[in-house]
């Protein structure tokens, strides 16, 4: 090949490289901003209402237009679906608020339009307990709606209830969308993605009370000295396998739900007909918990990786989701289906069945080997194991029908709920208490 | 006796005066416009322009003694956006000829307005649908898109400009022959003459309600933040026809529930016009004109002419803001490839430009 040849194969090679260069910017959008970073903004899997409406096929993915319509009029015509001007410009109602309980439907709700698994888009979006927890892909709810519609759910009015014309939480009022309490649409990333760079650090999340922003990338429970990342699978960590010991993968969901769910606010639950529990996970005040700051005493009964942990750290500070889903969970209380990388032995329809969440990290008889031997047999923790709190002494006390403790009659265990949630004690026992925080 | 020198330098100076006192109305020899008679050398004079390339003439004259219409001056078979009559410089609206969009300072450069070339070749979504370039209507619908319904007479405008009796003249009302000022008020025959069509008196008068700005010299065939268009806006409510002097005004006319904007709660049904843009939040982030993205202002002075600097809390969010009132590349006659974002802009074949993010600088 003469000298020639070779400059003019060469020439092509650059001339050859150099367009591929300029076709691979061409095809690439130049811009880049937190709502391209989005999961809503991204233009290959963002918001599309092309299924709902044909004429969204000349649309971009992740096109404005997709949820907005500027004057509810293409060419004459209200676009699909149809219903008129709503606010915020979006193509349907925000909020159905005459939807006080569940079941929800998509027009309850705008983003059900899309986030259910019969309408729109139908996005996927599974449970905590699947994406980040470790549970089996395309085994819990499926969708978002799907989510809130189970045993227990996140009361979407009483969130449209507590948060509207509150002064603490600017912003919301009676046409504001209760997922945007948490959820910013214009901001929250595909969090579950797992080949995105970033996984599992891409907030999906906004702090009710610090609108505009995500939460939870930067935010981290590694700001927690005593958070230990439960188990996703076997021995690798939430979230999703991948998590760090300390928390540094996993958001501060504490500060997050404590912005609403704190000491101090009372929030009204329609679903229970009562005021939800307030929360205290500092270690100062009214109903602390050990499972917060408040510093552990006598027999814990840790199970991995809590028992080898517990050398280290004094003191453990849990996530709250650790235990709870954000949405809605099969379980009462919104607990979650599998914690600490097991899947819970059943479904949770009281509190006397709690001992199934509280055996994947505390030992059971089963777990024990000892006491009554039996799976969410919990004998041992309470009155065997070294530093137990109540002395086998007196049964009757207690468990006897004059013990006065509904569901403890007979020497039967008493309901777990009696002692253990949030804020409680074990001033149900009357004489008996051992005077210890018992959660 | 005055110095013969003062009187060399008065001529002078007039001589020397730059040509932009007199842009805006026409001047020049009257027989560029009118003929008395319809007929040279025994021909027709009058004529319109044939969309399809070249002229018509007619035997038929045409009113006020003129040559042409709207379209016979204000088109082009070429893709020059401004024109030559007689020496006067004439903007260009139509071009059968694909202009330069969006504006990029060329000769070919779309102006201000939009260009009416892409409602005839891509269709009824790309531009208003005037007569003589869209295909005639006889029974006009009852309403415009955003429209209340109309009856009688009043469809011809309000439910659609493809009429013969109303067309160009559905906004525009013509005052060719005052003003010439940049700043167009009442004097001038309000800026880019959109008086009110409904209050035109007698010929010879003025309109005495339309809209109110400031013109550039080039109708911004070579925008930027420091030499643009200046449009006015009102934040209302509107009670007359043009009082306000806002543009948005002259869009509502028939488009007015556009402009029915919000809930009993004041959140926002339809994007607002005529409302200040906040300085909040993520607005504050908008601090430069851009002419690709105008804002309209208030109370439009001389002194407003080519503002650079955004006045957040005053200045107005317009439906010029996203608009081009006769013709864009783009469906709903948008100033931007609304629909291809974020991807490619199927007009420009690049990476689309996010208009919304000028104003919401947190949506990008």
């Amino acid at each position: 090949m003469s000298i020639k040849s070779v400059a003019r194969v060469r020439a092509s090679g650059v001339l050859f490289l150099a367009g591929l260069l300029v076709s691979c910017l061409f095809l690439l959008p130049v811009e880049a901003g937190p709502y391209l970073d989005s999961a809503h903004g991204n233009s290959f899997y963002g918001v599309n209402r092309m299924v709902l409406d044909s004429q969204y096929a000349n649309f971009a993915t992740g096109n404005c237009a997709h949820c907005h319509e500027t004057h509810a009029s293409i060419a004459g015509a209200d676009p699909l679906p149809a219903g008129g001007p709503s606010a915020h410009t979006l193509f349907a109602g925000n909020f159905n608020s005459a939807r006080t309980l569940q079941p929800y439907l998509e027009t309850d709700n705008f983003c059900f339009v899309c986030h259910s698994e019969t309408s729109g888009q139908q996005v996927v979006n599974q449970d905590y307990s699947t994406t980040f927890g470790g549970g089996t892909a395309g085994t819990g709810p499926q969708a978002i709606m799907t989510a809130f519609n189970q045993n227990s759910y996140h009361n979407l009015f009483d969130i449209w209830s507590f948060l509207q014309n509150n002064l603490f939480y600017p912003g919301f009022n009676s046409d504001s969308n209760p997922c945007g309490a948490c959820h910013d649409p214009h901001l929250a990333k595909r969090n579950w993605d797992a080949t995105q760079a970033g996984f599992p650090l891409l907030s999906s999340i906004s702090r009710p009370d610090l609108i505009g922003s995500l939460w939870g990338e930067t935010e981290l429970m590694s700001s927690f000295l005593g958070y230990e990342a439960p188990y996703a699978f076997a021995t690798s960590r939430e979230p999703a396998g991948i998590g760090d010991v300390a928390g540094v993968k996993t958001p501060d969901y504490v500060s997050f739900c404590t912005s609403c769910h704190d000491q101090n606010n009372v929030i009204w639950s329609t679903t229970l007909n009562r005021e939800v529990k307030k929360i205290n996970w500092g270690n100062t005040g009214l109903g602390t918990s050990k499972h917060g700051d408040l510093t552990r005493e006598g027999n814990n009964s840790f199970r991995e990786p809590y028992a080898t942990a517990a050398a280290i750290k004094t003191n453990f500070v849990l996530s709250c989701l650790d235990c709870h889903e954000p949405h809605g969970a099969i379980n009462i209380m919104l607990l979650r289906s599998r914690a600490n990388g097991e899947n819970l032995e059943a479904v949770l329809t009281s509190t006397d069945t709690l001992g199934f969440l509280c055996k994947r990290c505390h030992s059971d008889d089963l777990i024990a080997a000892a006491g009554t031997g039996a799976a969410n047999g919990w004998e041992y923790v309470h009155h065997l194991a070294t530093g137990a709190p109540y002395p086998q002494a007196a049964c009757g006390n207690c468990h006897g029908t004059g013990g006065g403790i509904g569901g403890g009659v007979g020497g039967e265990p008493i309901g777990c709920g009696h002692c253990h949630g949030h804020g409680l004690n074990d001033s149900v026992l009357g004489a008996n208490q051992s005077g210890r925080i018992t959660f | 006796m005055m110095d013969k020198r003062w009187v060399v330098f008065v001529f002078l100076v007039v001589g020397l005066l730059p040509p932009v006192f007199c842009r805006a109305a026409v001047t020049g020899d009257c027989s560029s416009c009118h003929t008395m008679h319809n007929s040279e050398g025994g021909a027709p004079v009058a004529h319109t322009f044939k969309i399809t390339g070249g002229v018509d003439f007619s035997p038929t004259p045409i009113r006020n003694l003129l040559k042409t219409d709207c379209l016979g001056c204000h088109s082009s078979a070429g893709a020059e956006t401004i024109g030559d009559l007689g020496g006067q410089q004439v903007p260009i609206v139509f071009n059968t000829t694909e202009p330069t969009y969006p504006p990029d300072g060329s000769t070919t450069s779309t102006l201000a307005g939009g260009n009416f070339h892409w409602l005839l070749s891509k269709g009824g979504a790309y531009g208003h649908d005037v007569y003589g370039i869209a295909a005639t209507v006889t029974t006009p619908p009852a309403s415009a898109p955003g429209g209340v319904d109309r009856t009688g007479g009043c469809v011809h405008c309000h439910g659609s400009l493809a009429t013969s009796q109303s067309g160009c003249e559905g906004c525009h009302v013509a005052e060719h022959h005052i003003g010439g000022n940049a700043f167009a008020d009442r004097e001038q025959g309000w800026y880019r003459f959109l008086g009110s069509v409904m209050l035109k008196p007698a010929n010879f008068d003025t309109s005495p309600e339309g809209v109110t700005g400031i013109e550039s010299p080039d109708w911004e065939q070579n925008p930027s933040s420091t030499q643009h268009n200046t449009y006015q806006g009102s934040i209302g409510p509107y009670s007359s026809y043009l009082e306000s002097g806002s543009i948005n005004q002259k869009c509502a006319g028939c488009h007015g529930r556009f402009h029915a904007e919000t809930l009993s709660t004041s959140t926002w049904i339809r994007h607002p016009v005529d409302v200040a843009i906040p300085n909040a939040g993520e607005f504050v982030g908008m601090t430069t004109y851009n002419p690709l993205v105008p804002v309209a202002r208030r109370n439009v002075s001389p002194a407003d002419a080519n503002f650079t600097t955004i006045t957040r809390g005053s200045d107005l969010v317009s439906c010029i803001s996203c608009h081009r009132a006769h013709g864009s590349p783009y469906p709903a006659m948008l100033r931007w490839a609304y629909r291809d974002w974020p991807g490619i802009d199927s007009h420009t074949l690049q990476p689309a430009f996010n208009g919304c993010a000028v104003c919401h600088t947190n949506k990008s």
